[in-house]
C-alpha cells in the first residue's frame, strides 16, 4: 500500500455547510433577480405598443380613416374609437388601444384631433 | 499542500453572484426609469399637441386673452395649461403640459388659412361703376365685381393687351364689403389708443432712439412694451419676439434694425429703404414703406382711421417693396369727408390679403386677394375710378398654406402661421 506523503487539510463540517448555504442563497437570489429582469419585458411590450400605435395614428390621419374599427395587427388587436368633443364643432377624441391575444389591454393612446 | 478552505471559495463565488445580481437590478431599474420617462414624455407631447388642436378648433372653452388649465380626458391624468393672446392681427396660442420635472411646451402664431374652394382674387363692392382694365393688366382667379361688370379701356396711350379680361368666374358683389370682426377692430383700436398694456406687461420708457439692444423675449414671458411720448428712431439693434414698441407721435425704422415678430404702434410709421424683417405695424394716420423694403411672412400692416380730422389716411408701398402677409385700412368713423386707402407702387408685390374700406391704387401686383370699396388709378394727367393699368392680381400664386390675419367675420379655418419660442 502506498502511503500518501502529501497532507490534505479538509474543511470542517460547519465550514462546508456555511459555504453550501451561501452558494444556495446567492444562486437563489440571482435566479429570482434574473427571472424578474426577464419578466420586465412588459415594458418592452408597452414601448412596442407605443410605437405601433403612433405609426397607426399617423396612417389614420394621413388617410383620413376616421371611423371606429377593430383590426388584427401582427400578434395584436388594435381598437380604434373616434368621438366628437362635446364643446367644439371640429374637434374629436381619437382613442387607440393595443390588445394582446389574451384580450389584455397593453397600451391606450389618447389624442384630440381636428377634422375639417 | 493544498488548503481546502471551502468557505473562502464560497464567499468569492457569492461575491461574484452578488455583483452580477446587483448589475441586473441596476439595469432593470435604469430601464424602468428610462421607459417611464419615455412614456411620460410621449404622453406630454400628445397632450400639448391635443391642447393646441383644442385652441385651433372653433371652441368656446377658452376666450381670447384668457388662460386655463384643462383636464383633456376627464380622468385627472392629462392636464394642460392653455393660453390665448391677441398679437396684432394674429393670435398667440400656448399649450403647456408638466409632470414632475418633465415639461413640454408649444407656442404658435395662428391666423386664418386659405379656403381654396371659396377664395377669390378681387372683391370690389358694387358702387354702380364697372371695373375697367387696360395695359398689361392680369386678373387670374374668381372675382366679385359690381353688377355693371368689367370692361377694357384705353388710358395713357395704352389699350388692354390681354385676351381674357378675367381668367376665372365672375360673381356679383354686394354694396358692402365682407364684414370685419367687431371684436378685432375694438382690439386694434385699443392698440392705437395706447390701451393695450396690461398689468402683467413690463413697460419701459424710452427716449428718441431705440438702438444698440439685442433683445429676444419669449412669448411665455411678460410682454416688453417700449413706450415713448415723442418720435422714436429704431436702428442698430435686434428686437425679437414678445415686444411692443409704442410711440404717441411717430416711429421710424432704419434698415440697420433687426425686427422679428414685434409690434409697432404709432400714428405715423415710416420704414426706411431696404429694411428687411417680420413685423406688424399699426397706425391711425399713415404707414410708409420706402423703396426695396421686404416684410417677410407673417407680417401685417394696418391702419385704422380714428378721427374725423384725418383728411386722408393711408398705407404706401413704394417701388420694389415686398410684403408677405396682410394689409388693411379701416375707417372707424363712417363719413364721406375723410378718405382712407392703400397705394401699391410699380414693381412692388403683396402676397396675401389687402383689405381697404376706402380706395386701392394698385400699380404693382397682388398674389392673393384684394377686397376694397374702390380701385383708384392716379396718373400724372388724371385720376380714374375703378381702373387698373398694368396691374397684376393673381389668386393662384397664393400658397394654399398661407395664413392671414383673423379679420373677416366669415373666417373660421384657424391655422398655424409660425412656430415661436
Amino acid at each position: 500500500m502506498v502511503k500518501l506523503k502529501m497532507k490534505i487539510k479538509g474543511a470542517t463540517l460547519v465550514e462546508s455547510l456555511v459555504a453550501m448555504v451561501l452558494i444556495v442563497l446567492s444562486l437563489g437570489f440571482a435566479t429570482l433577480i434574473y427571472s424578474n429582469v426577464l419578466g420586465s419585458d412588459h415594458q418592452m411590450n408597452e414601448q412596442k405598443a407605443v410605437l405601433i400605435l403612433n405609426k397607426y395614428a399617423f396612417e389614420i390621419k394621413n388617410e383620413k380613416q376616421f371611423i371606429d374599427d377593430y383590426l388584427k395587427f401582427e400578434n395584436y388587436f388594435i381598437e380604434k374609437t373616434i368621438e366628437k368633443h362635446p364643446y367644439t364643432e371640429d374637434l374629436y377624441f381619437l382613442k387607440l388601444s393595443l390588445i394582446n391575444m389574451n384580450k389584455k389591454y397593453i397600451y391606450t393612446r389618447r389624442e384630440l384631433i381636428l377634422l375639417r | 499542500m493544498i488548503k481546502a478552505g471551502s468557505l473562502f471559495y464560497a464567499l468569492i463565488i457569492s461575491l461574484l453572484i452578488s455583483i452580477i445580481s446587483s448589475s441586473l437590478i441596476l439595469f432593470a431599474y435604469l430601464t424602468t426609469i428610462q421607459f417611464d420617462n419615455f412614456e411620460i414624455s410621449h404622453r406630454l407631447k400628445l397632450n400639448v399637441d391635443s391642447g393646441l388642436n383644442l385652441l385651433l378648433s372653433n371652441q368656446t372653452l377658452i376666450s381670447a386673452n384668457e388662460e386655463k388649465t384643462l383636464d383633456l380626458y376627464g380622468q385627472g391624468t392629462d392636464s394642460v395649461f392653455l393660453k390665448r393672446k391677441y398679437w396684432g392681427g394674429y393670435e398667440i396660442i400656448i399649450s403647456k403640459a408638466l409632470f414632475k420635472n418633465i415639461q413640454e411646451i408649444r407656442i404658435a402664431q395662428i391666423g386664418i388659412g386659405v379656403d381654396t374652394s371659396t377664395s377669390y382674387c378681387i372683391y370690389l363692392s358694387d358702387n354702380d361703376k364697372p371695373l375697367a382694365v387696360c395695359g398689361k393688366t392680369v386678373i387670374k382667379g374668381n372675382v366679385f365685381l359690381p353688377k355693371s361688370g368689367i370692361k377694357s379701356t384705353f388710358i395713357e396711350g395704352q389699350n388692354y393687351s390681354g385676351s381674357k379680361l378675367v381668367d376665372g368666374i365672375i360673381k356679383q358683389s354686394k354694396k358692402e364689403l365682407p364684414k370685419i370682426h367687431p371684436g378685432r377692430i375694438e382690439y386694434l383700436d385699443n392698440y392705437l389708443n395706447g390701451k393695450f398694456k396690461s398689468d402683467v406687461d413690463s413697460v419701459i420708457n424710452i427716449g428718441l432712439n431705440l438702438s444698440g439692444d439685442s433683445i429676444n423675449n419669449s412669448f411665455i414671458n411678460k410682454t416688453i412694451v417700449f413706450e415713448t411720448g415723442s418720435s422714436v428712431n429704431i436702428s442698430n439693434g435686434s428686437y425679437s419676439g414678445n415686444i411692443i414698441i409704442y410711440s404717441s407721435k411717430q416711429i421710424v425704422v432704419s434698415n440697420s434694425a433687426i425686427i422679428n415678430n414685434c409690434i409697432l404702434i404709432a400714428p405715423k410709421i415710416i420704414i426706411e429703404k431696404q429694411f428687411k424683417g417680420t413685423l406688424q405695424a399699426f397706425a391711425s394716420d399713415s404707414i410708409i414703406l420706402k423703396e426695396e423694403v421686404c416684410l417677410n411672412f407673417p407680417s401685417c400692416i394696418g391702419i385704422i382711421q380714428l378721427y374725423k380730422h384725418n383728411i386722408v389716411s393711408g398705407i404706401k408701398l413704394s417701388e420694389n417693396d415686398t410684403l408677405h402677409g396682410n394689409i388693411f385700412a379701416i375707417k372707424k368713423i363712417k363719413d364721406s369727408d375723410s378718405q382712407i386707402g392703400v397705394m401699391i407702387s410699380k414693381k412692388s408685390n403683396v402676397t396675401g390679403v389687402v383689405y381697404s374700406e376706402g380706395f386701392v391704387d394698385l400699380k404693382g401686383s397682388i398674389y392673393g386677394t384684394l377686397i376694397c370699396n374702390k380701385i383708384m388709378l392716379n396718373t400724372p394727367s388724371s385720376i380714374y375710378d375703378n381702373h387698373l393699368l398694368n396691374a397684376e392680381l393673381d389668386g393662384s400664386k397664393l400658397s394654399e398654406h398661407f395664413v392671414g390675419i383673423d379679420l373677416l367675420e366669415e373666417s373660421k379655418n384657424r391655422k398655424i402661421a409660425k412656430w415661436l419660442n
